[in-house]
């Protein structure tokens, strides 16, 4: 096995992203992350390599097709991660025909506070991967203290399925972490505990320092292979927040959990209604920094940013999954109506045609559809149309405000969640299922609840509510559980969730 | 140009409220003695909005701005001589911050979830149209604004229709809609912070400010 490919330096490119980014009134995200590693691996910011199968693992098993199935119906699959342990550069659970061990350093005077780091390290790629295991909610994990008696009768590091197992163990996560040189390197191994094999081995590589993104990596790539299940360790959430400033609101990434919020723009006007690209590498939105609202797209890698429809008044872009279109509002004739621009500027359609309000455009998963807002019975209802404006369908016929439609990226479940406003009462998320055509509702009455926003994966919702005073981003499980506040400072509105960048081509 | 021809409006009759509101009209906060430099202002009301001063309205003390040295006692001893060259403000030595300050177009409140000009509101409107018929140079924008009970996306565009409602109200009384740009804030700038009905009906408004002159 080849060493793993290690993430490239790109320095120059981001000193440039930097220079345009301020000229622009952007900061580029990417100045905030670990540098990206090399193409091909589909790896985003982290190396990975797999990992050779240990001698006693029935060859072929470690290849990144494997899934493991494990079928116990009525029973939860309950899961053990063990903290990751520290690796000495020598020490490395290596397997045959590595040639890892050799690229060390050595330990020194300085080994202790790299010891330190590394530490450090462990434990916060430790806690990330538990809860972003935990966040999918599908695994019962098992608690930490019960470890030790799995680990007692036997020596450091040598795996025991029998005392797994007897600690009622199904899927085992193990790690290992050293520094090497500038970079983090994790080696990770999934066992199927009854079936006593090493399913999954994989070797991570990641900038010192990035242990959190290091770990989201080992997050996603553990559920894919437990159970095919798409996590989002690594997707990321924007929104629009008045933090930096009482009469301005900027545009804000934060990572799914709501660690790292950081910056998009930094013009001091007012942006909103953001909107990512599907290869969540940029975005759309709405600024006001020329007066006018008008509509922007920022790419956040490059750093750069461009104005993309500035006449009259542009509101609620909606990039559409093809990555080509950019639907949105404006009033260029007159009225709120419905328009399609192509990414490029290159073309202009109109949707819709009536005196009413037509507004929140938001794409299907397969891009042949768009919903929307309008009031043409006279208040604001949900309806769906074709892509080039026919076909119009009313969704709601309950509440007397209904807003922000956004659909399901899920291939399981067709269905789109909106704002639902009974009488004058405060809103809601509900969602309404095309299938069943019933609408079930995920918040109750605390607070006022706007802006729903589908994970990639279907499976959680991020929403704004102001139940804790200000407006501030939540997120839930699709069922209404597993809620989580992200965002604590100022006014926090309008959450998008993207995919995790995309390799740029 | 007659002074007392201003009385009489060109366009329209003059709403009743707008000739009750004539009569103390000399209220005005910023009466300036220095003769108007514009002789080309057009007729039209002079109902500068401290004409509601009987209804309760907070300005309509004399700004400290006042170049005259009049107290308010003179200044209501002025007999209402309409159109008289000194009711004009000098507009070109006020800064754009100071005639928004002094409140000389006034807001317009909204229902809830709607973009409809309600009898006091148009009335509110013909005094805007008066003023800004006065000095032509003016240049407004139309400001949309929600009260924060409804969704973000959906007020961003209740927001552009109720700015627009102004404009065209505006323009069906004279003014030039080219002297006149709309925007819409939706929901993100309410005027009060506050949650409850009070400042809901504040903020579901549209405000016209003065941006050129």
């Amino acid at each position: 096995m080849k060493p793993p490919r290690l993430p490239r330096l790109a320095l120059p490119a981001l000193g440039a992203a930097l220079a345009t980014g301020v000229a622009a009134g952007f900061v580029p995200v990417a100045g905030t992350h670990a540098p990206f590693a090399g193409s091909g691996s589909g790896a985003g910011e982290v190396g990975v390599a797999n990992l050779a199968a240990p001698a006693a693992a029935t060859a072929g098993q470690d290849t990144g097709d494997w899934y493991l199935d494990i079928t116990r119906p009525g029973a939860p699959v309950r899961m053990a991660i063990p903290d990751f342990r520290l690796a000495a550069p020598e020490a490395s659970e290596s397997g045959a025909g590595e040639t890892e061990a050799a690229r060390t350093e050595p330990l020194s005077e300085a080994g202790s506070t790299l010891a330190e780091e590394a530490a450090e390290s462990a434990a916060v790629a430790s806690a990330v991967l538990w809860s972003d295991i935990e966040y999918a909610g599908v695994y019962r994990m098992l608690p930490k203290r019960f470890y030790r008696i799995a680990e007692a009768g036997s020596p450091e590091g040598v795996l025991d399925y029998y005392q797994w197992e007897s600690i009622g163990a199904d899927i085992l996560v193990r790690g290992t972490l050293r520094i090497d040189g500038e970079f983090l390197v994790a080696e990770v191994r999934m066992h199927a505990v009854r079936a006593q094999e090493n399913v999954f081995g994989r070797r991570y590589t990641a900038a010192r320092g990035a242990a959190r993104t290091l770990a989201h990596r080992i997050a996603d790539d553990i559920l894919l292979h437990a159970g095919n299940y798409q996590g989002v360790a690594r997707t990321r959430i924007a929104f629009s927040t008045n933090r930096s400033g009482p009469r301005s609101k900027e545009i804000y990434l934060m990572d799914y959990d709501g660690h790292g919020q950081r910056p998009v723009t930094a013009n001091g006007s007012l942006n909103i209604t953001p909107s990512w690209s599907p290869d969540g590498r940029a975005l759309s939105y709405i600024s006001y920094r020329e007066g006018a609202p008008a509509l922007y797209l920022a790419f956040l890698y490059q750093g750069r940013g461009e104005k993309l429809v500035g006449d009259f008044q542009s509101f609620t872009p909606a990039w559409s999954p093809d990555g080509r279109w950019i639907a949105f509002t404006s009033n260029r004739d007159g009225q709120s109506e419905i328009y399609l621009a192509a990414v490029d500027g290159a073309e202009l359609r109109r949707l819709t045609d009536n005196r009413a309000i037509d507004v929140a455009p938001a794409w299907s998963p397969n891009g042949r559809t768009i919903a929307f807002t309008s009031d043409r019975t006279g208040a604001p209802q949900i309806y769906t149309m074709d892509r080039d404006g026919l076909n119009l369908r009313r969704v709601s016929f309950e509440g007397s405000w209904n807003d922000s439609p956004a659909w399901s990226p899920s291939r399981q479940h067709s269905e789109i969640a909106y704002a639902s406003r009974i009488e004058r009462r405060p809103f809601d998320i509900v969602v309404h299922d095309f299938e069943t055509r019933q609408t079930r509702q995920l918040t109750t009455g605390r607070g006022s609840n706007e802006s729903p926003s589908w994970a990639p994966n279907g499976l959680h919702i991020a929403f704004a509510s102001n139940r804790a005073g200000d407006d501030q981003v939540f997120t839930m499980h699709r069922d209404g559980s597993n809620l989580k506040q992200l965002t604590r400072e100022g006014s926090n509105t309008t959450p998008r969730w993207g995919n995790p960048p995309a390799n740029p081509r | 140009m007659r002074p007392d021809s201003r009385l009489l409006p060109t366009r329209r009759a003059l709403p009743a409220a707008s000739l009750l509101a004539l009569l103390a009209c000399f209220a005005c906060s910023s009466v300036d003695r220095t003769p108007a430099t514009g002789s080309d202002v057009p007729p039209g009301p002079m109902t500068p909005p401290e004409a509601s001063e009987a209804e309760g309205a907070p300005e309509s003390d004399p700004s400290p701005s006042s170049s005259s040295g009049l107290t308010e006692d003179e200044i209501l001893a002025i007999p209402p001589e309409v159109g008289s060259e000194t009711d004009l403000l000098d507009i070109g030595a006020k800064s754009l911050e100071a005639l928004n300050a002094e409140g000389h177009l006034k807001d317009v409140q909204f229902d809830y979830d709607s973009a409809d000009l309600s009898p006091p509101m148009r009335a509110t409107l013909e005094e805007n149209a008066a003023w800004l018929s006065r000095y032509p140079s003016v240049r407004i924008l139309v400001e949309g604004h929600c009260d924060e009970r409804g969704t973000v996306e959906y007020n961003l565009a209740l927001g552009e229709e109720r700015a627009r409602a102004v404009r065209d109200y505006l323009r069906d009384l004279g003014v030039d809609s080219g002297r006149m740009r709309i925007i819409s804030y939706g929901k993100e700038f309410p005027l009060d912070p506050g949650h409850n009905e009070t400042a809901w009906r504040r903020n579901r408004r549209a405000h016209l400010e003065i941006v050129a002159k």
